[in-house]
């Protein structure tokens, strides 16, 4: 069981598709002040 | 702002919403809730602000503080991290361990194999290790009764099903 992430981590490492197929890493969020926002369709 | 959807119904039941919200930031699928078990979230919507660097700097979301953009609390920490200063309250989430997420994920590879009924298992098996956890009763529920779900979600019914389930708080 890996720790959870805390505030002062870095992101953790993920690839996720986006809705047009592209694969994202954690590495595509870096450059820029970044909002991620988790939400569900149900 | 990326949005990172956690559905194990993925693009199908994605991809409609997107649309009707008219959100115009990109959107990631995430059909095993592997970002929610990192931050140890429970429930959606639920949020994380990171810096330029990519380390986080502020993490919201529990069942009875979820993350709201037109929440002045958070519209204030948002302005701040934009701004590039520090979120005046940082790590509003409640913090589990993230064993049933991991459970969850092995259901949410079932399920996408096609073996619905074993990713139910998995899933209920998830749930008993966190109840209130809202990702997997969530997730269950839409799995089980669709209509319930789409193209409205009827709350009535859920709050029915939690008492149904023997669940003694309120729906969040």
């Amino acid at each position: 069981m890996r720790s959870l992430v805390r505030v002062g981590h870095p992101m953790p490492d993920f690839v996720l598709p986006d809705l047009g197929g592209l694969d994202w890493t954690q590495a595509d969020l870096i450059g820029l002040p970044t909002v991620l926002f988790l939400f569900s369709s149900w | 702002m990326v949005g990172v959807a956690q559905d194990v119904g993925g693009d199908s039941r994605v991809r409609p919403i997107v649309e009707a919200s008219g959100a115009r930031f990109p959107v990631l699928i995430d059909r095993a809730s592997h970002v929610a078990a990192r931050f140890g979230f429970q429930i959606t919507p639920s949020g994380v602000f990171l810096d330029r660097d990519g380390v986080v700097r502020y993490i919201h979301g529990s069942a009875s503080d979820q993350f709201d953009v037109a929440d002045p609390r958070i519209r204030k920490n948002l302005d701040l991290h934009l701004a590039g200063r520090r979120p005046h309250r940082v790590d509003r989430s409640r913090r589990i361990r993230s064993e049933a997420l991991e459970v969850f994920a092995e259901g949410a590879g079932l399920f996408a194999a096609g073996e619905t009924d074993r990713a139910l298992e998995r899933w209920r098996r998830a749930l008993a290790l966190d109840p209130d956890n809202f990702l997997i009763r969530s997730q269950i529920w839409a799995t089980e009764s669709p209509d319930r779900f789409w193209p409205a979600v009827d709350r009535d019914w859920q709050q029915a099903q939690l008492l149904r389930e023997g669940y003694d708080k309120p729906l969040p």
